[in-house]
């Protein structure tokens, strides 16, 4: 009898667990479908403002400013995208992966951002990078203020000749089935020109009011651009992968309930078996 | 004609023909037809206003607020890119108002540098929204 009270009480906390994946499952959809929403609108501006920058970088007058020409041999700064839940299947891992990866190449030590309670974290026990800050709780589609402070940081830096490149390190977001961990070229600016722009891109354009107003305003819309693309992508990619990680593990904890009720009806019958041998066994004994 | 295009990190607001744009910049207001010089300019918070066809009446015309940005014109293409737009459509008189408030109230408390730039660039946002909305009731009544 003990041995199927244990296993009564193991179907009971199974049935407890797959409940929980349930609900987090159906939450991580939701929530998905509202973010993907996003991912197309956001994706778009970000493009827009990079092509905007390389229609920038091509043209002679902004050589002088230090963005188009910042300095070789400075640290990396990597600024990591990761969540603040878990249970989202390898959502962080990969992203650490890819990180610890960069970072392996780096010559001088690397900086590092993180947004993300698991990555601050995660960063806070490497010992051979300095991690700069940490931003938590971050909504799925924030203000774009909340990046205010990592683009003064940036632009300071930049001027100060204190960083040599920046990289953003996220999840891309490709399908609700399919997303990668994968890596954006902030700074120095890419300025190989998309196909069918290649003309475009050697414009000469005028800067009106004047040239450092301008380089300035399009710098910052084009941080705020691509930090907000970066990071709807990764909230999309982060539902879609908790959405899937908790439907497996919902179809598991069905599993296990579906061994563990067989096992407990085998052991239960056993039990009943056995004592009806011992009732008809003691009969025996006594009519002999 | 040409091609106008208006997008803020919520989405395109406005990808289409257009004969006229009025574009607010910090160095004044200016108009954008066909074949204008190429041109990158940081824009001022206020109203972009499109005039689709030539034949599209002042009153008529599509108005939105921004809230600065920067926008890139090469004789064919106009794109402006700005972080919040709000078409006249959606704007709200009562919530322009309360926010115009809000602002207000943040210039005065304002404790960082980064934090009075964003109060005075909600200010000038929520002065444009307010000025599209009675633009859109003068029109219509």
């Amino acid at each position: 009898m003990a041995q199927t009270r244990t296993l009564q009480r193991r179907i009971r906390s199974v049935r407890n667990a797959k409940q929980i994946t349930k609900a987090l499952e159906v939450v991580a959809a939701s929530r998905m479908r509202r973010v993907v929403q996003l991912v197309d609108g956001s994706r778009t501006y970000g493009e827009l403002a990079a092509d905007i920058m390389r229609r920038i970088v091509a043209n002679p007058e902004a050589k002088n400013h230090p963005f188009f020409s910042p300095a070789a041999d400075k640290p990396t700064l990597y600024v990591v995208i990761t969540s603040d839940r878990g249970q989202a299947g390898a959502f962080n891992s990969n992203v650490f992966n890819l990180a610890i990866s960069n970072f392996k190449q780096e010559r001088q030590k690397p900086q590092v951002i993180v947004f993300g309670r698991k990555g601050a974290r995660f960063f806070s026990h490497l010992s051979d990078i300095e991690l700069r800050g940490t931003y938590e709780n971050i909504p799925d589609n924030p203000d774009v203020n909340v990046f205010a402070p990592l683009i003064e940081l940036i632009e300071q830096d930049v001027t100060d000749n204190k960083i040599g490149k920046v990289v953003i390190i996220y999840t891309q977001f490709i399908s609700s089935l399919v997303q990668k961990a994968g890596l954006f070229q902030f700074l120095p600016i890419d300025n190989t020109p998309q196909e069918g722009e290649a003309q475009a891109a050697h414009k000469v354009y005028e800067f009106e009011p004047e040239t450092g107003e301008v380089l300035d305003e399009a710098i910052r819309l084009y941080a705020a651009a691509k930090l907000m693309q970066t990071r709807i992508e990764s909230a999309a990619s982060e539902h879609a992968m908790r959405m899937i990680a908790m439907g497996n593990a919902n179809r598991n904890a069905s599993d296990l309930i579906d061994d563990l009720t067989l096992e407990l009806n085998a052991t239960r019958q056993a039990a009943i078996t056995q004592e009806i041998a011992e009732i008809t066994g003691g009969a025996a004994a006594i009519a002999a | 004609m040409m091609h106008f295009r208006l997008v803020s990190a919520q989405g395109v607001k406005y990808d289409d023909e257009a004969y006229e744009v009025l574009v607010p910049t910090k160095a004044g207001t200016i108009a954008v037809f066909e074949n204008h010089m190429p041109l990158i300019s940081a824009a001022a918070g206020g109203v972009v206003s499109v005039r689709p066809k030539a034949s599209v009446r002042d009153a008529e015309m599509e108005h939105f607020a921004v809230s600065g940005g920067v926008m890139q014109v090469d004789g064919k293409e106009l794109v402006f890119l700005s972080d919040d737009i709000t078409a006249s459509g959606e704007v709200n008189e009562k919530e322009a108002e309360a926010a115009l408030a809000r602002a207000e109230d943040l210039i005065k408390n304002a404790s960082s540098r980064t934090q009075l730039h964003e109060a005075h660039r909600l200010l000038h946002h929520s002065r444009a929204q307010l000025n599209v909305a009675r633009l859109k009731r003068r029109h219509h009544n």
